[in-house]
C-alpha cells in the first residue's frame, strides 16, 4: 500500500510543479473559494434571482428575455422554484425522488423519476430537458476549479457597488465566454450577481442573474416540495431532448 | 517476479491517478462541471445543500495549472449540442411515410405540406418545429363525433349490417361510416384508418380542410381523405393542415416551451384562428441549436 501511494505522488506532484505559472490572481480566488466554503455549509437557502437572457432571434438580432425566480432549497435533497418570465409563469418541485413541473399559465403538470441529490437532479433535468436553472452553477462544490478549467484567466478587478451593495468584482475570461461575477463584500462572500457574454456566438448575447432576499438557513416547512397537482390540471408528458 | 508484480501495480496505479485527474464533466447551466474530486472538502455535511465546498489539490497556492487540459478551450461551452448535425434537411416524419405497415399508426406521419413558412421554427432538442400560425395554448379535450364513432381500441362485438370490408396491404378491414375495425377475438376493435382506404363516399360530418391553395382534404374522425378517381382515399396529414378537433388517444407533450398534442406520431400546436381553439399539423425536420 505504502508504495502504491508512493507511486500515486511521484505521478501527482510532478504535474503540480510543473503547473506554477502565470495566471489567476490570488485575490480572486481567495474570494471565490471562501465563497464556496460558505455556501458549501448551507443546509438551506432561499434567495430571488432576476434574469435577463439574449437570444439571437434571425433577422432582428437579440432579442432579451426577462425572468424572476424564487428559489427554496434544502440539503441535501429539496427544491422548488417559482419562476415568472417571458414563457411564462411555472412552478419546479423536488422532493428528493421525483421532480414535477406544473405551468399556471396552462394548467398542466408532468412528474418524472430524480436522482437523489439536488445537484444530481439539476443535471439530469437540465441535459434531458433543456429545463434551466439560472445560477445554479454557483452551488457546485468545484466551482472555483470549474471556473479555472473553463476560462483562461481570472482576475479581480476590484471594489464595486452593485444595487447599493459593496462586492468584489471578478472576471474570468476565456475565449468563447467571459464571466464577469459580483461577490459581496462582507463576512458570507455570497453572490450578487452574474453576467456571462458569449464570445463564441453571433451578437455576443449575454445572460445576467442578479440575487437578492437572502436567507441563510430558513427554516422551510418540508410541505412546501411537495407537489400536489390542482384537480383540474392535466397531467401531460415532458418530451426528453433526445427522443427519436 | 517481484519486478514483474512491481511493474503491473505501477501500472495500474498510473491509470488510476489518470483516471483520477481526468475530469468527466457534467452537465450544467454556464460552466461544464467536474464531478466530486477526492479532494478535501472544506466543511459541509451530508445534509448541507451541495455537501461541502471542493478544492483541488493540485492548486496550493491559488495557482492556474498550466498543463492541465482545459475544458475551457471548447467553443461549445454553454451550447446545446447539435443533434443530428445533417447538412439536409429531413422530413422525420416524412421518411417514416415510406413504411407501408399500416398496422403502425402510419396515417398520422405527416406529409410536407409544400408552402413557405413566414415564420421561423420552434428549436429544440437538435429539431426545428414549423407552424404557420403562432402557438396559443388551450386544453387537449378529445372529441367525439356523434354515436356512430369511436375511438381507436374501441371495442365491439359485432358490427353493423352497413360495414364492409376493405383490404389494404393484404389486411382487411371492417369499415362503417368513418370507422375502421379489425377483428379481435370474440368481435372488432377499431384502429386508425389505414392509408390508401378508399372509399365511394364520404362520412357524414366530414370538414373540408384547407391544405394549400390548390388542395384540400376532407377530416373526420381523426382520418384524412383525398378526392381520387374511386371515391375518397385515406391520406396521411399534411403540414400546415389546420382541424378544429381531436379524436380520443392523443397526448399533451411538452417540448421545451411548447405543449404539443401527439396523435400517433402527428405533432399538433395549439393555435387560435379567428377567435376559435384550433390545431395545426406541425413539419418537425432534424437539424437545429
Amino acid at each position: 500500500m505504502k508504495r502504491v501511494l508512493c507511486s500515486f505522488l511521484l505521478l501527482v506532484v510532478p504535474m503540480a510543479a510543473s503547473a506554477q505559472g502565470s495566471g489567476d490572481d490570488p485575490a480572486a480566488l481567495q474570494i471565490l473559494d471562501h465563497m464556496s466554503a460558505v455556501i458549501g455549509e448551507l443546509g438551506s437557502c432561499s434567495f430571488t434571482l432576476k434574469v435577463s437572457r439574449d437570444v439571437n432571434d434571425g433577422e432582428m438580432g437579440l432579442v432579451t428575455h426577462f425572468g424572476v425566480n424564487d428559489v427554496y432549497m434544502v440539503g441535501p435533497d429539496k427544491m422548488l422554484i417559482n419562476s415568472r418570465s417571458d414563457s411564462g409563469h411555472k412552478g419546479y418541485w423536488y422532493d428528493g425522488n421525483t421532480f414535477s413541473y406544473y405551468s399556471y399559465d396552462e394548467n398542466n403538470y408532468a412528474t418524472v423519476k430524480a436522482p437523489a441529490r439536488i445537484l444530481q437532479t439539476i443535471d439530469a433535468i437540465n441535459r434531458d430537458y433543456d429545463i434551466d436553472f439560472p445560477a445554479a452553477d454557483f452551488f457546485y462544490p468545484t466551482f472555483t476549479d470549474d471556473l479555472i478549467d473553463n476560462t483562461d484567466s481570472i482576475v479581480f478587478l476590484g471594489k464595486k457597488n452593485v444595487d447599493g451593495k459593496d462586492c468584489f468584482h471578478i472576471l474570468a475570461a476565456g475565449k468563447s465566454m467571459g464571466i464577469q461575477l459580483w461577490i459581496a463584500d462582507d463576512s458570507l462572500n455570497l453572490p450578487v450577481k452574474l453576467s456571462v457574454a458569449y464570445y463564441g456566438q453571433k451578437n455576443t448575447p449575454r445572460y445576467e442573474a442578479t440575487f437578492s432576499n437572502w436567507q441563510i438557513n430558513p427554516e422551510l416547512p418540508s410541505a412546501i416540495f411537495d407537489f400536489v397537482p390542482p384537480r383540474t390540471a392535466a397531467q401531460i408528458t415532458l418530451v426528453p431532448k433526445q427522443e427519436k | 517476479m517481484k519486478a514483474q508484480s512491481r511493474k503491473i501495480q505501477f501500472v495500474w496505479t498510473a491509470l488510476i491517478a489518470a483516471a483520477l485527474l481526468m475530469p468527466v464533466p457534467s452537465e450544467a447551466q454556464r460552466i461544464k462541471h467536474s464531478p466530486p474530486k477526492a479532494a478535501k472538502s472544506s466543511g459541509g455535511t451530508k445534509r448541507s445543500i451541495n455537501g461541502g465546498a471542493q478544492k483541488s489539490e493540485s492548486r496550493p497556492g491559488g495557482v492556474r495549472p498550466a498543463s492541465k487540459v482545459s475544458a475551457g478551450n471548447k467553443t461549445s461551452v454553454g451550447n446545446k449540442t447539435n443533434v443530428g448535425n445533417s447538412k439536409k434537411n429531413v422530413n422525420i416524419n416524412v421518411d417514416n411515410s415510406k413504411d407501408i405497415n399500416v398496422r403502425n399508426n402510419r396515417n398520422t406521419v405527416v406529409r410536407a405540406g409544400g408552402r413557405p413558412y413566414g415564420r421561423p421554427p420552434y428549436v429544440y432538442g437538435g429539431r426545428r418545429y414549423y407552424c404557420h400560425a403562432p402557438y396559443y395554448y388551450h386544453p387537449y379535450r378529445p372529441f367525439y363525433w356523434g354515436p356512430v364513432w369511436h375511438p381507436w381500441g374501441f371495442f365491439v362485438a359485432t358490427l353493423a349490417a352497413t360495414a364492409i370490408i376493405i383490404s389494404i396491404e393484404n389486411q382487411q378491414y371492417h369499415y362503417d361510416q368513418g370507422v375502421y375495425y379489425t377483428t379481435s377475438s370474440g368481435g372488432y376493435t377499431v384502429v386508425q384508418a389505414p392509408v390508401g382506404a378508399t372509399v365511394t363516399t364520404l362520412p357524414a360530418g366530414s370538414q373540408t380542410v384547407v391544405v394549400n391553395e390548390t388542395t384540400n382534404n376532407y377530416y373526420y374522425g381523426g382520418a384524412y381523405y383525398e378526392k381520387t378517381n374511386g371515391g375518397y382515399t385515406v391520406v396521411a396529414p399534411t403540414a400546415g393542415t389546420v382541424v378544429e378537433n381531436l379524436p380520443d388517444g392523443g397526448e399533451e407533450a411538452r417540448i421545451g416551451d411548447v405543449t404539443y398534442v401527439k396523435v400517433g406520431e402527428t405533432y399538433y400546436q395549439p393555435i387560435q384562428k379567428d377567435g376559435k381553439d384550433m390545431y395545426e399539423v406541425v413539419q418537425i425536420e432534424e437539424g437545429g441549436e
